[in-house]
């Protein structure tokens, strides 16, 4: 990548497949009424495979239909079809019929089961208009071209004036070249961590930033209740997924979509920890379910082929890092309190309105916020590295036949419990190359010193007290805190060597400035600065423990509180 | 189809002969001379080898003759052995191993003789070891009171077989099926190879018991309180309690702590009969895993800070020239907060 000039990044990352109408994400959407009869029809038969008896269908629509009475009974969203309640009682009316006059055959449930099935998928399924993409992708980078190109405070210009890459707000690194590569030789499955509202758009603009076509991607459908964002994703190739929904049909049916459109090549987008990380830390353990939509995909596509060729599904673990999360306060307030996610998502609908989202983006992109972007290295779907032609390999750099995966003494064979444990070993993989791509940046780093520090000085690793501790206590001298610091950041470098963690560009200043530019950029939009440094002692001082502990999280799990 | 054991010592001889009494085995040593008389006298570690055996040093020809296999090596010559074989292996091949040790990797072998400190991650059991340096992911573990010298003589016992895949359980227990052994199947590998390898610590120290004549009241103190350490350890590093509490946890420590023919026990109770530990490892013919394992469990809680009176101590006298009757005082003195805390 060229620092030396601030122009956007797109222009040095051409779009590998220049028109829009042959992206796979067109393709889909085109299909998009096959692809629904394609699922309907395969996630009956799933259904059927393991339910074939006339009293366990019949257990099965009784269960949905409880839960979703349940659901409707609850409150509505906007988005929710007007005839859900006409329609679940006609189930429901249905239903009881059957069980009362049981006949041992299964076509009416069959029926039954394929209707809901049916307006599942119909829901699910997800659009792709390439006029709104364009315009959309005008838009976005407009935002980010202004982080790429702004300037900063004549303070740090003249701190930096010999490194003009230094100013550049948003740090694009890692694997860019061989995921632009592998997109062009298989499906890519793209897996970022998840912090904030902003990351759909921050991945969004970095898969396009690099050149790739637009991904598939499931946002949840609460966000199709702000009419701004319904339109864009709507159009943008989003599907809907209701998280209100958790019968057996309906994840069943989402699971099937996915599967369905990876194999069609459809290149995809989860986050896999399923929601924000609530306590700042990157994740450590992942939902299972999508990651295990793409190890079927991969399957269907050995099973499937005629000869030695398949399609290859290649995982790529992206770390997203900001110096201001804006919703830091509330994650760490839910951390703490520990609240249900049940709970949190009809509460913390928080940008239920337009005018509060444009409010959101428009205080995010003017926010002086450092953020980066790490593509980890890709890798198959069952966590093994590749090389540029996409060929597994093993520790040595031997290549992997990996349809020996699914074989058993040699023969191909299904077994549901095994590849249940290959999902596991991928989520350990990713979750293993979040850390080694996390990106320390100034604000992480004063934040985890000084938390630790404080943890250090007043002898407690008991959170709650620490937490709670009167303001003359949150204080540190100067010097102390300089040296801890100072100490950090050797480990970090030492870290970074070993390929244990990324540095940010500004994680090697010297010590002092990197103290001035990391409680500057820590949290900068919070109503109570998280740290400050007194003007007149120079003491480091803490206003708000909790956002600093939220911080902090970020570079938890390297061993650094050992050189505080 | 015939299975493969990789280590003819006296546990991998053990484990080749209950596997022959269903199906063909090739019976693995590294050197061809050893292979060539174990062929011609039909003996192996002192032990009669089935008919169904064959001995052979033929790496190449072990891997492409056999999907399932059972390595049994000391943990010392473990990562060279699986580093051989990695060549030749596939992600469907099934590897069960009844290793009881630790292995640690090269970053960590500098910590660990610069500070004495140790952290989980350059620690690795022995199917950690087998899928970082082989395609294999289908790995199971053996572990359960299972003295070499009984088996040998064909009397009863049991064992547990412990992997994340059903379909390792499955064919291990086809392959192993036996009137005089019984398997059970078990999810937590990682639980039954830190219980397997862990409760050595407790035999090394019953062997000094016995030593040193302390009696059963100290033997049964060293073990309950020593249990109560490992498992604390093996909390650290991310297992389950309930495994040790099964086979593989009290059911071999009753059976390592109580027994002279214990290479574990052996090295203790000599110890305490005044050899030095070069010395007993010199003239020993098999490695006593236990010795290393306390060097390794020691690093570990130094740096986890998980008070293991038992196992530092244990440490110093066998390392550190602390004299056993000096231990035995320490610990008698030592003030142990609680007798059950780690349910």
């Amino acid at each position: 990548m060229d620092e030396s000039n601030g122009n956007a990044l797109e222009e040095l990352f051409p779009q590998i497949l220049p028109s829009i109408d042959d992206w796979p994400i067109s393709r889909i959407s085109k299909a998009r009424k096959e692809i629904i009869a394609e699922v309907t029809e395969k996630t009956l038969q799933s259904i059927l495979s393991q339910n074939g008896e006339e009293k366990q269908l019949q257990a099965v629509l009784a269960k949905a239909v409880y839960m979703e009475k349940s659901r409707i009974n609850g409150k509505a969203w906007s988005v929710d079809p007007k005839d859900d309640k006409e329609f679940w009682g006609n189930v429901q009316k249905k239903l009881v019929e059957l069980e009362a006059y049981s006949d041992g055959k299964i076509d009416d449930e069959k029926e039954i089961l394929r209707n809901i099935i049916e307006r599942y998928v119909s829901e699910i399924a997800g659009h792709f208009d390439k006029n709104t993409y364009r315009f959309a992708n005008r838009f976005v980078p407009f935002a980010f071209n202004r982080l790429l190109n702004s300037t900063r405070s004549r303070e740090f210009v003249r701190l930096f004036r010999n490194k003009k890459n230094l100013l550049k707000r948003i740090h694009l690194v890692g694997e860019t070249e061989q995921v632009r590569n592998l997109a062009q030789k298989g499906t890519v499955i793209v897996v970022p961590t998840h912090i904030s509202n902003i990351d759909s758009i921050t991945i969004g603009w970095a898969i396009s930033a690099i050149g790739l076509p637009a991904f598939l991607y499931g946002a949840g459908l609460n966000l199709f209740s702000v009419r701004f964002l319904a339109y864009f994703m709507k159009r943008l190739g989003a599907y809907k997924v209701d998280r209100r929904k958790k019968n057996s049909i309906y994840l069943e049916t989402l699971k099937m979509y996915s599967t369905v459109v990876i194999a069609k090549g459809g290149h995809s987008l989860f986050f896999p920890g399923g929601t924000r990380s609530r306590s700042g830390e990157l994740e450590k353990s992942l939902k299972l379910g999508l990651l295990g939509t793409a190890l079927e995909a991969q399957r269907q596509h050995i099973v499937g082929a005629a000869d030695d060729h398949f399609e290859k599904i290649f995982v790529v673990p992206v770390t997203l890092n900001y110096s201001f999360v804006i919703e830091a306060p509330l994650l760490i307030d839910e951390h703490l309190k520990n609240v249900g996610k049940e709970r949190y998502f009809v509460q913390a609908d928080r940008y239920s309105s337009s005018y509060k989202l444009v409010r959101f983006l428009v205080k995010f992109f003017t926010a002086s916020a450092d953020f980066t972007i790490a593509f980890g290295k890709p890798m198959d779907i069952f966590g093994n590295k590749v090389n540029e032609d996409g060929l597994s390999l093993d520790a040595h750099g031997a290549p992997i036949d990996i349809r020996d995966y699914f074989k058993s003494k040699g023969q191909l064979r299904e077994d549901q419990q095994r590849d249940s444990e290959y999902i596991r070993m991928l989520s350990e993989s990713i979750v293993q190359s979040f850390k080694v791509n996390n990106v320390a940046m100034p604000a992480h780093i004063v934040a985890f010193t000084a938390f630790s520090l404080l943890e250090k000085i007043h002898h407690t690793s008991d959170l709650y007290s620490i937490l709670r501790m009167p303001a003359e206590f949150r204080r540190i001298p100067y010097n102390q805190f300089r040296q801890s610091v100072q100490q950090v950041q050797e480990e970090l470098v030492r870290l970074e060597e070993k390929e244990d963690i990324r540095l940010g560009a500004l994680a090697t200043l010297d010590s002092d400035e990197l103290i001035k530019y990391g409680t500057k950029s820590l949290g900068i939009y919070h109503a109570k600065k998280t740290l400050l440094i007194d003007k007149k002692t120079k003491d480091i001082i803490c206003q708000d423990m909790k956002t600093l502990l939220f911080y902090h999280n970020r570079l938890k799990g390297y061993g650094l509180e050992k050189f505080v | 189809m015939s299975v493969g054991v990789i280590g003819a010592g006296s546990f991998g001889t053990v484990v080749a002969n209950l596997l022959a009494e269903n199906q063909h085995v090739y019976l693995y040593t590294r050197s061809d001379d050893t292979a060539a008389s174990m062929t011609s006298s039909r003996m192996s570690a002192g032990q009669q080898i089935h008919d169904n055996i064959t001995p052979t040093s033929n790496l190449p020809l072990l891997a492409q003759s056999c999907h399932l296999l059972f390595p049994v090596v000391p943990s010392q010559g473990f990562k060279e052995m699986i580093r051989a074989l990695a060549p030749y292996l596939k992600p469907d091949n099934i590897m069960i191993h009844g290793t009881k040790g630790l292995s640690v990797k090269k970053k960590g072998e500098k910590s660990l003789s610069s500070q004495g400190l140790l952290q989980r991650e350059h620690v690795l059991t022995m199917s950690e070891l087998i899928r970082r340096e082989s395609v294999v992911v289908r790995i199971g573990c053996i572990a359960g009171p299972n003295l070499s010298k009984e088996m040998s003589q064909g009397l009863p016992a049991a064992a547990v077989l412990a992997s994340r895949f059903d379909e390792v359980i499955l064919e291990g227990q086809k392959a192993l099926k036996s009137h005089r052994f019984q398997l059970y199947g078990g999810h937590d590998i990682l639980g039954i190879e830190l219980a397997g390898v862990l409760k050595n610590i407790l035999a090394i120290g019953s062997g000094m018991v016995s030593g040193l004549d302390y009696g059963e009241n100290a033997r049964a103190l060293l073990i309950t309180k020593g249990l109560s350490e490992i498992i604390h350890l093996a909390k650290a590093l991310g297992a389950d309690v309930k495994s040790f509490l099964g086979l593989a946890g009290i059911g071999d420590i009753i059976a390592t702590c109580s027994s002279p023919t214990s290479r574990n026990f052996t090295v203790g109770y000599r110890m305490a009969k005044g050899e030095s530990i070069q010395q007993i490892m010199e003239t020993m013919e098999e490695t006593a895993e236990g010795v290393n394992t306390i060097r390794i469990a020691s690093g570990l809680a130094r740096y986890y800070n998980i008070n293991c009176p038992i196992i530092t101590t244990l440490h110093k006298g066998i390392f550190e020239d602390l004299s056993l009757e000096a231990g035995i005082n320490y610990l008698m003195n030592y003030r142990f907060s609680m007798d059950v805390d780690f349910l």
